[in-house]
């Protein structure tokens, strides 16, 4: 799947958004998505819908991260929401995923 | 509103436990045995289960069992509803993929303080 | 949250421990007479419920001595304790204490008496109890100004249901934390499982919070992480007291509880909930009853032949009302369809997107009414096809687009009435039935002999043979072990039947018609010999009278005869059913065509007396199961007609055949 998204890495960034709903139920399609997205150089993460959030949709992003970082390509976010800043707070991740400055709700 | 799956075969406590939800704002479907509860579960998902332990035809533990086989119930939370007697059946619960328990008896303000607990 | 009563639930579980208490004195008496292990399951089934019941509802004295009467048969079931005639002695005498305890608790007496004190001891000192279990002293909590907890959770904690980011939410509402993650362990994304935990948690909690508080928070975890809680600061415990963990319970949900308790309904399976506008029509009907009594009772002390036009005036509102009162009470029974189909867009929308395919969902007649019995037993039938639909007949995108259709396949499920019956269908327009698998694997089977010459209902018609699974490669939608014989044997067994249509390229119909009621049936008369049948009306395609010369003898002794172009069995119902004096020549008779499940036989009958609706009694409750028979009705002089179970008969037919 990954090779997909090859053509695109001349077009500028890809922007991956999360659901609203942003627990382990979707977080195996996510993971596809994320891993997708890694073939463009520019990615930018949409995390201004989410409304509820778990361990797992934020393990997830830590470990994309991880591998973003590892790979060069450059991560950035579009938006993140109040419950996904709160939950990364929560469990000690809001550094490491490098999270906007929280918006005011 | 959350989406809660209860499943016992007695009525009445089915009765009560499905009443108090509803009262407190939740959809709530009944189920009296484990078979049927696979078949609601498998029509309908749901944000979190609540099962007996001993019940003809399909008992909780079998139920449970079988429901963390299916990928859309990965995670979701499922306690059962066993009695204080039942120590070991807790853990072997457990080990069939439940989330935790409630133990019977219990009145109307503990279920929804743990469903709350649960449910977030 | 405490103005929910439970004591509305005091009737119910009044009732169903009653009917408990009988089923285990049924299966107490059966172990005597050397019953296997499942009776000693269901004993204590029922001595479970009670004791989690009457916990629950508030009645202590019944919950200790149906413990006491639980914890033996526990050792009973486990086999730690050989059954014997004393416990059963022991448990026929608490199942008769316990129905004078429900005697009590229902007129609001004290349930504890001499005799249940004693029997409670006496089931102790069988269970080996010598008193009360032993109370652990919990140890004195050693309270600290904060602690350091280590927690790891197992790769399989996410897919259970417990949640860290949960835990430690509880955790911050004992007191201040300072939380690391620990990221030692996170695989590449690659080999990552995003369903398993990979991340370790150390956490500083201050405040004066006791270990039990904390451990009370991962209490359900215990066996699925690793975790340490150590004191922050190792000193003399502080003399201020341990602070338990209370959950606040939010106001909302007690708000909400007021305002939605009207709409909350117990939903319990022996009841059906009915508008105050039916209960007023049915008291109206009455008092029109009782008013036309009285008419005619006038003409029971004299009868004047003039008045002769009054009296069929009477009986004609009679009728009337008798119909009227009939069909209310009827429609007390019915619910609207709705309740079943409303379980579908969840079903079509999840199972479309994991198999990637693109569905569209209508559903029709939602209002149509069935049965309560009916509508709870149509659900799984119907999700079993609706599954197929989807994994079996309807196509890709990047198919149907092949093929010249839409990329977006539909689905249409519709209920409505037709005539007596109500009909439900499950339309796709898929690629229809595979035909050449279907034969291939029929042939497999043994099912037919050759597939040459078959029309595409008679391939539909082989998906409902058992032990038929519709897929070449079978699914984990479908392939649930359930086939389509389980389908229109749920159906056939509600007095229905299911038809399949299909249309290679275009798609696949499956209809399902059920009878209105369960209770009441249109049938005709039919006269054999010196007995009465009836047939019901919703199986009867028509009625012949057919010359002798029409009738062809098989080897082996069956009979055929034509019919519309095909030749189909004549069943002699009074050879079936042995009965005597009946009409042995065909053309003195009638043959009266018959169907089910898609099959035609004729039956021979002497005469037909006439249509008429038959209150059906079960012959299993009454006497015992007959092939052939569906039930059994009282005829207007009194006598007894037995009613056809058309699909049974066919089914004996073609085993007879088989043979």
């Amino acid at each position: 799947m990954g090779s997909k998204n090859k053509s695109d890495a001349a077009k500028g960034p890809v922007r991956v958004g999360m659901p609203s709903d942003f627990r382990i139920a979707e977080v195996t399609d996510m993971h596809r998505q994320l891993s997708a997205a890694l073939d463009v150089s520019e990615i930018v993460l949409d995390g201004g819908a989410v409304e509820r959030v778990d361990t797992a949709a934020l393990q997830l992003l830590v470990v994309f991260q991880h591998e973003a970082r590892k790979r060069g390509n450059a991560v950035q976010w579009a938006s993140a929401s109040a419950p996904l800043h709160d939950a990364a707070s929560q469990l000690g991740l809001a550094e490491v995923l490098t999270l906007p400055a929280k918006q005011p709700a | 509103m959350a989406k809660i799956l209860a499943v016992d075969d007695s009525a009445s406590m089915r009765g009560m436990v499905a009443f108090t939800l509803r009262s407190a704002g939740y959809e709530v479907a009944e189920a009296e045995n484990g078979q049927l509860a696979l078949d609601t579960a498998a029509a309908s998902r749901f944000d979190l289960v609540l099962a007996d332990v001993n019940m003809p035809v399909m008992d909780g533990i079998s139920m449970v069992r079988e429901l963390r086989t299916r990928a859309e119930y990965k995670g979701v939370p499922i306690l059962m509803l066993t009695t204080e007697s039942n120590t070991d059946k807790k853990m072997e619960g457990k080990a069939a993929g439940a989330t935790g328990w409630l133990v019977k008896p219990f009145d109307p303000e503990q279920l929804l303080a743990t469903v709350k607990r649960v449910l977030g | 949250m405490s103005n929910i009563s439970i004591a509305q639930f005091h009737k119910v579980f009044f009732e169903e421990s009653l009917e408990g208490l009988d089923a285990m004195e049924a299966a107490l008496l059966a172990l005597d007479e050397g019953g296997d292990a499942e009776l000693v399951h269901s004993i204590f089934r029922a001595a479970h419920s009670i004791k989690g019941g009457s916990a629950t509802f508030g009645f202590p004295d019944m919950a200790a001595l149906t413990h006491e009467a639980e914890s033996l048969l526990d050792q009973v079931r486990d086999g730690r304790r050989a059954i014997d005639k004393s416990i059963i002695e022991l448990m026929l005498r608490t199942v008769d204490c316990l129905r004078g305890m429900f005697d009590r608790a229902q007129s609001g007496q004290p349930l504890a008496n001499g005799e249940s004190e004693s029997l409670k001891q006496q089931l102790a000192a069988a269970v080996g109890h010598a008193g009360p279990t032993a109370t652990k002293v919990a140890a004195k909590p050693a309270a600290a100004s904060g602690w350091i907890i280590q927690f790891r959770p197992h790769a399989g904690m996410l897919a259970g249901g417990n949640d860290p980011l949960r835990l430690l939410r509880e955790l911050a509402a004992l007191g201040q934390l300072v939380v690391e993650a620990q990221l030692d362990r996170v695989p590449t994304l690659d080999a990552l499982d995003p369903t398993e935990c990979h991340l370790g948690w150390r956490i500083e909690l201050t405040g004066s919070v006791s270990r039990e508080a904390i451990a009370g928070v991962f209490e359900w975890v215990e066996d699925e992480c690793d975790l340490s809680i150590e004191p922050l600061v190792a000193a003399a415990p502080p003399p201020a007291p341990a602070v338990e963990a209370v959950s606040a319970p939010a106001g909302a949900g007690g708000a909400a509880g007021t305002t939605r308790s009207a709409a909350a309904s117990s939903n319990d399976a022996g009841s059906v909930r009915v508008g105050i506008d039916k209960i007023d029509g049915l008291i109206d009907l009455v008092g029109e009853l009782v008013i036309t009594q009285a008419m005619l009772d006038q003409f029971r002390e004299e009868f004047d032949p003039s008045r002769l036009a009054m009296l069929q005036q009477g009986l004609a509102q009679l009728a009337r009302h008798t119909r009227t009162l009939q069909e209310s009470v009827m429609g007390i029974r019915m619910l609207p369809i709705g309740s079943v189909f409303n379980r579908f867009p969840r079903l079509v929308r999840d199972l479309s997107q994991k198999l990637g395919k693109q569905v569209k969902l209508e559903l029709v007649g939602e209002h149509t009414e069935l049965d309560k019995t009916v509508l709870e037993k149509i659900g799984d039938p119907l999700v079993h096809l609706v599954r197929n639909a989807i994994d079996h007949g309807l196509e890709t995108p990047e198919k149907r687009r092949a093929t010249g259709k839409g990329d977006i396949g539909t689905l249409r499920l519709e209920a409505f009435h037709r005539g007596g019956s109500i009909v439900v269908e499950i339309v796709d327009d898929g690629a229809g039935l595979n035909r050449e698998a279907i034969i291939a694997k029929a042939l497999q089977k043994g099912l037919i002999k050759s597939g040459e010459g078959i029309s595409d209902d008679e391939v539909g018609e082989l998906i409902f043979q058992p032990g038929f699974s519709t897929a070449a490669v079978t699914t984990d939608l479908s392939g649930r072990g359930v086939g389509m014989d389980v389908v229109r044997r749920n159906v056939v067994d509600l007095g229905g039947t299911v038809a399949i249509k299909t249309r290679p390229g275009n798609g696949t119909t499956f209809t399902i018609t059920l009878p209105l009621t369960l209770a009441i049936i249109d049938g005709l008369r039919a006269a054999v010999g010196d007995e009465c049948y009836i047939v019901p009306l919703v199986s009867i395609v028509e009625s012949i009278q057919l010359p002798a010369e029409a009738i062809r003898s098989v080897t082996g002794g069956g009979e055929l005869f034509r019919f519309r172009g095909e030749y189909r069995p004549i069943v002699r119902l009074h050879q079936q059913f042995g009965c005597t004096n009946a009409r042995q020549n065909i053309e003195d008779g009638l043959v009266i065509v018959v169907e089910a499940d898609g099959n035609q036989v004729g039956l021979f009958v002497d005469e037909l007396i006439g249509q008429q609706q038959a209150v059906v009694k079960s012959l299993e409750a009454n006497y015992r199961r007959v092939d052939g028979i569906s039930g059994a009705t009282i005829l207007a002089d009194g006598s007894v007609a037995l009613i056809i179970d058309i699909a049974g008969l066919i089914r004996l037919q073609s085993r007879r055949k088989a043979a």
